[in-house]
């Protein structure tokens, strides 16, 4: 307050301009986008939450709804269905996240150094990372196919044939495996990020006391990462816990339930048999659920930023 | 340890399984894509075979020409309406401060975390309620709202490298709020993005990445978005 008052007595005609930008105000720009997102995004997330505490089904969806309450989560979260879905759902989160940033971590430390080949390697990595995750899941679906590239290597063993999308809770690995393929990437980006930000003296030190190699990595590197490895796992927890495409593409959730994370049962409930109403309640506890990652994210950084 | 990691074994086995990987799922496709039905189905053609273009000639027809008019309505379509919509309000993002942008920059950071079929879902009936089902217009509809929230965040790092002094400038000389917008701060921010593509990475980790080990360190700051 004081500055400004001083800034008013001794340069006027600053202070007016000042003013009138304020009065202006940019504020002004931000209302079509504001006004979109009130119509394609928050007004139907109110009919997403008026749709889980109505009874919908496909013969009322575009009439009016009968209200139910909450009996419509409450049932739907009790169902064999929803407990299996959220087995799933962890599964698929710790083998997404867990391979993701283990192969990032590694690969960030192969390529460290770069080169030709390193660099070539990294641009490889990225162009699949840069794929859209249905191009990614279609061909992958195709490379585990039995006869596809995965178990014509195998068969050069004579071992396999292994049917990946098939058998027992196979699918789910295989899809969240070749989630966690995309997932490499980036973190590998991140951390190398991280790596290439670290000032060559510590780890020339830790060479001048005799460091073994995997002495540096435990003790010097990985708590150098730290930071990173944080937020990028909670990241990487928000992105595998709401992922679909993949799941889409390459099992559409089956055989059976074997591959339906959460996510993909709201879809299956509302798109496959028209239960419009359970559809929404497990996608709001989905949502809750991400919202929940998002804050520990969102913690992390400012802790981050802080330190 | 990194002497040992330049020179080692590990480096290169490690290079090679990441280059087998992230390389071998490219080439296995475009090779099946040259290979006759009999061929992907004989073990002995798995890497020696008559490559043939066959496959491509059969599916360059009457429907992919639909397909990609399709794909180019969708996605210009698309593109033009979320930066239409995403730019102003990245503006805005970057020059007003106070409690409604805090509110703001949080709730679009959850829309661009929601699981698709929440907003599947909800939007299968207001878009029917539209009449929007099953047309082009509702896929861009739904497109937009999907991307605009990540588009603003990407956006606004350039509007607040833009300097204030300019556009105060431009108040001074007369011009309206309006004209400061589209003469001033969107010009140089469309100089920016040709100029200095570093900061076209909303996140600092990504930018640098770019750089080369040979190059300055700096150390990065991170950014919430």
């Amino acid at each position: 307050m004081r500055t400004a008052a001083g800034e008013r007595a001794t340069f006027p005609a600053v202070s007016r301009t000042r003013a009138r930008l304020r009065v202006r105000g940019e504020g002004i720009f931000l209302l079509p986008a504001a006004v979109y997102l009130l119509t394609l995004a928050l007004y139907p997330f109110v009919e997403l939450v008026r749709m889980s505490v109505s009874q919908v089904t496909s013969d009322n969806i575009f009439s009016d709804w009968p209200f139910i309450g909450l009996n419509g989560v409450q049932s739907v979260a009790a169902t064999a269905d929803f407990r299996e879905a959220a087995a799933n759902s962890l599964m698929y989160v710790v083998l997404v996240v867990g391979v993701g940033l283990a192969g990032g971590l590694a690969s960030a430390l192969t390529l460290w150094r770069g080169g030709r080949v390193g660099g070539f390697t990294l641009a490889l990595m990225v162009f699949s990372w840069a794929l859209p995750g249905l191009i990614n899941g279609v061909a992958w679906r195709f490379l585990l196919d039995p006869r596809g590239m995965v178990d014509s290597i195998l068969g050069l063993f004579h071992a396999g044939p292994v049917y990946w999308l098939v058998d027992g809770h196979l699918p789910l690995i295989s899809v969240a495996l070749v989630n966690a393929w995309t997932v490499v990437p980036f973190a590998t980006l991140v951390f190398r990020a991280a790596l290439l930000d670290m000032p060559p003296e510590i780890l020339a030190a830790a060479e001048v006391d005799g460091a073994r190699p995997w002495q540096t990595l435990r003790y010097v590197v990985l708590p150098l990462l730290r930071p990173s490895i944080l937020v990028l796992g909670v990241l990487a927890l928000v992105y595998a816990f709401k992922s679909f495409d993949f799941i889409y593409v390459m099992t559409f959730g089956g055989p059976g339930t074997a591959s339906t994370t959460l996510p993909f049962l709201s879809y299956r409930l509302a798109f496959e048999i028209y239960r419009y109403s359970q559809g929404a309640s497990v996608a709001l506890i989905t949502v809750a659920i991400v919202l929940l990652l998002a804050l520990l994210y969102m913690r992390q950084v400012r802790r981050e930023e802080r330190a | 340890m990194s002497a040992a990691l330049r020179r080692g074994w590990v480096t290169r086995a490690g290079t090679a399984a990441l280059l087998v990987v992230y390389g071998l799922p490219f080439i296995w496709l475009v090779a099946t894509s040259l290979k006759t039905d009999t061929q992907i189905f004989d073990r002995g053609a798995t890497f020696i075979f008559h490559p043939t273009l066959a496959n491509y000639q059969s599916v360059v027809n009457r429907d992919l020409l639909a397909a990609c008019l399709n794909s180019a309505v969708i996605a210009s379509g698309t593109t033009v309406l979320t930066l239409a919509l995403a730019t102003p309000a990245a503006y805005a993002l970057a020059r007003v401060k106070g409690l409604l942008v805090n509110l703001g920059l949080s709730a679009i950071i959850i829309l661009q975390i929601t699981p698709q079929p929440a907003s599947l879902i909800p939007l299968y009936r207001v878009l029917g309620g539209w009449n929007l089902l099953g047309s082009q217009l509702g896929v861009i509809l739904a497109d937009t709202a999907l991307l605009l929230p990540f588009c603003i965040l990407i956006i606004r790092p350039f509007f607040l490298a833009v300097p204030r002094e300019v556009e105060e400038a431009g108040v001074v000389d007369g011009a309206s709020r309006m004209r400061v917008f589209w003469q001033i701060a969107l010009p140089i921010t469309l100089n920016g993005s040709r100029r200095a593509p570093r900061s076209s990475f909303s996140s600092p980790e990504v930018s640098s990445c770019m750089r080369t080990p040979s190059s300055p360190t700096r150390r990065s700051t991170r950014s919430a978005c």
